[in-house]
């Protein structure tokens, strides 16, 4: 049957597209070109800042990344579909249909994560920089993508991890856009021991490390079990880079304190799941 | 309140008038933005006090105001102590960081050789005469603003307060505070070995019995000699602490910007001393009054001091009293408005013409005073110095350690310090002139402390130490 709502369909589709010879090819190549020019020198510029800025401001630097990427992105498509695509609400509806069909079949995943991404940008659960556990790995987000981000762990593996995880996943972000975050070492102790006095003396070993940034608290917190005392010293180091640099500093020489006064560590194997890998 | 007196004042018909409320207010909250303590004595518009000076002859030049002084430079009021939070470190020229961006900038672009007046490979360094033109002491005047600020209340018997602070930025190595404590005849409580620092029961028994003898005002005059940073390192800190707080007599304690910064929060220093004081910023033209005044062996009308760079007076005054060179500005800066850096940075830009060079003492003094001979002295761009390219990071340890302790032992430093690394570390930072030895112990070199300071504070280490 052929009325007259199927002949206006049949001629705007038609119109879809612009005619080939209006489309401005030179343009458009322009267009992405200095899109992909300007992508590149920020994603080259602004780590390079980053590394060179007082490391207050390293962290701004760094997060620009994904913002400005994203609206290089949205302006040269906006610029880029006026000129191929013949822009009517009916258009926009046939677009929108078959972009649906095809999303909803085969690059759902994909698109996902695409907007996972966009959120990401907007709600910032991570950051370039961000010290983060997604699922089992831990490590520092070196760079945030349209589709995954990009994760350096403590054991110099680099994971990808798509945007997608934010839906079904918790994030922990240990610094969230900060300079510092806050690090634990452990220590475990024999029973018979004078309790507040290992205490203060714990606190003076982290008060007394060259990593930290004694602008912040610092916290011991004695936990009592079966097998002993299990002692937590918190604090932060002046830079985020240094974690691990302070955690081996406090337990090394927490431990010589330890040992020159005759404290014991308890006899059995004790298995800890540390908060975080080293 | 302002706006009605605005109005006011317009309705008196005089644009002066209406005005002045304005200005007044703008003129009080910018200064005291630059944390001056401004007081406006007189609405009127063309006097009012600043610094507790009198300033007349300001103008308007579209945003920018210009502050003429009324009195001569040598005129200065004394200075006297200022909270340590008060403490400003002296803008450089307006205009300076634009010239010196651009400059970069434009010799990375067109990279031209400069073309100075006097080159300074042409110039010696002015070394074996240093004693007379720029004689010690570092500190300059620093012992009289001590008298100052303390001389009364080591005078009142029952003071609000027993014990008063004055934190001093790092570098000072010539006794300031044991100089004026000298100058009073105070006892002067001298801080342990630093091995009894670690072990402080060694020494306990030794400051009790040395603070049960005395019976008047003291001075403990180095508190970052007081402490380690190790875990026993803190105890005789406390301990002398507890002591001091108990005791019911005037003391007076010295300590160094770094460990003061330290010492805040590890050993709850501001309860003890709620009111640091420290010395104020030396300004241009403190600097421009201090540095002529203290040449000695020569009758100063004949010597000039003139930059290597423009052949310029750095001396030379306008007419209004102000220095027509930027130079002192330029130092003052540089320098933070730490006297004894400004003298360090001075002496280390101090340069001869050979020719003048040669001639000996009895011949300038003969020839000094007769028509057309002028002693001149070339003031030259100090070589800037440079953080070490490799092993930052444990570079800035070091550093900071230095600031924090004051001059250390290889083997002290290893105390206080993580061992990872630090082998030649030391070594590289002597070589790159950030730090000197003297004898077996290590410090921060002055002219290098400014840069060290900036690299310290961008890493995060530490923040706002002067």
């Amino acid at each position: 049957m052929i009325d007259g709502t199927w002949i206006f369909a049949a001629t705007e589709t038609v119109q879809l597209f612009n005619d080939w010879q209006n489309i401005q090819f030179v343009q458009i190549g322009c267009v992405l070109g200095v899109c992909g020019i300007l992508i590149a020198l920020t994603q080259w510029l602004l780590p390079f800042f980053a590394d060179v800025v007082p490391s207050r401001f390293r962290l701004y630097f760094l997060a620009a990344v994904p913002v400005i990427r994203l609206a290089l992105i949205t302006v040269a498509i906006l610029w880029i579909i006026p000129l191929v695509f013949n822009v009517t609400f009916e258009n926009f509806l046939v677009i929108a249909g078959g972009a649906s069909v095809a999303i909803g079949f085969a690059f759902k995943d994909y698109v996902s994560s695409l907007i996972a991404g966009v959120v990401a940008v907007f709600e910032r659960p991570y950051r370039p920089g961000d010290w983060v556990r997604i699922g089992q790995h831990y490590g520092e987000v070196r760079s945030v993508g349209l589709r995954a981000i990009s994760m350096r762990t403590p054991t110099d593996d680099m994971v990808t991890i798509p945007h997608l995880a934010i839906w079904t996943n918790h994030i922990a972000n240990s610094n969230n856009g900060e300079r510092t975050l806050m690090c634990v070492a452990d220590f475990y102790i024999s029973v018979a021991h004078d309790a507040m006095w290992i205490r203060s003396r714990l606190r003076d070993v982290a008060l007394t490390s060259a990593y930290l940034d004694y602008g912040r608290p610092i916290n011991v917190v004695v936990v009592q079990q079966p097998w002993g005392t299990h002692y937590k010293v918190k604090a932060y180091p002046f830079d985020m880079r240094d974690q691990f640099e302070l955690v081996s500093d406090v337990t090394i020489r927490g431990k010589q304190m330890l040992m020159e006064e005759g404290i014991l560590e308890p006899a059995v194997p004790v298995v800890v799941h540390s908060q975080r890998e080293t | 309140m302002l706006v009605r007196q605005l109005g006011q004042n317009f309705q008196k018909g005089s644009v002066l008038h209406a005005i002045t409320p304005v200005w007044n207010a703008w003129l009080r909250l910018n200064m005291e933005n630059w944390n001056s303590k401004v007081l406006i004595a007189d609405s009127s518009p063309n006097q009012v006090e600043y610094k507790g000076r009198n300033v007349h002859d300001f103008r308007w030049e579209f945003e920018s105001i210009e502050l003429t002084d009324i009195g001569h430079m040598s005129e200065d009021t004394s200075p006297t102590l200022i909270p340590l939070e008060e403490y400003r470190i002296p803008l450089p020229p307006t205009d300076d960081h634009l010239r010196s961006l651009w400059e970069r900038f434009r010799q990375r672009i067109w990279p031209e050789k400069e073309d100075p007046f006097l080159s300074d490979v042409s110039l010696t360094s002015a070394k074996h005469r240093l004693a007379d033109l720029a004689p010690g002491p570092a500190f300059g005047n620093a012992v009289e603003i001590i008298e100052q600020g303390f001389g009364s209340w080591l005078n009142d018997s029952s003071p609000a307060r027993w014990l008063q602070a004055i934190v001093l930025p790092p570098c000072e190595s010539t006794g300031l505070v044991e100089a004026w404590a000298a100058t009073r005849n105070l006892a002067v409580i001298q801080p342990p070995a630093f091995s009894e620092r670690v072990h402080s029961s060694l020494h306990r028994q030794r400051m009790e019995a040395q603070l049960d003898e005395l019976k008047g005002p003291c001075v403990i005059p180095r508190l970052e000699r007081w402490f380690v940073r190790h875990h026993r390192g803190l105890d005789l800190l406390r301990m002398l602490l507890d002591r001091l707080a108990e005791r019911k007599m005037h003391c007076v304690v010295g300590c160094n910007s770094w460990a003061w910064d330290f010492l805040v929060t590890v050993a709850s220093l501001s309860s003890v001393f709620p009111q640091p004081w420290t010395l104020p910023p030396q300004t241009a033209v403190q600097l421009g009054n201090w540095f002529p005044a203290i040449v000695q062996g020569h009758p100063n009308k004949c010597l000039a001091f003139r930059r290597a760079q423009d052949g310029k007076d750095v001396m030379a005054q306008k007419k209004s009293g102000k220095l027509e060179h930027d130079f002192f500005h330029l130092l003052a800066s540089s320098s933070l408005g730490i006297p004894w850096v400004a003298w360090y940075q001075w002496r280390r830009s101090l340069r001869l013409h050979p020719e003048t060079d040669t001639t000996s003492d009895a011949d300038r003094s003969a020839t000094a005073g007769q028509d057309g001979h002028e002693d001149v002295i070339w003031v030259s761009e100090p070589a800037k110095a440079k953080m070490p390219d490799s092993n930052q990071n444990q570079a800035l340890l070091v550093l900071h350690a230095l600031l924090v302790h004051g001059p250390l032992e290889q083997k002290e430093l290893s105390t206080v310090l993580p061992s990872v690394d630090l082998a030649n570390v030391v070594t590289v930072l002597e070589m790159s002139r950030l730090v000197q030895r003297n004898g077996n112990a290590f410090s921060c070199r002055p002219t290098a402390y400014p840069l060290i300071r900036s690299r310290l504070l961008s890493a995060g280490i530490a923040a706002n130490v002067v």
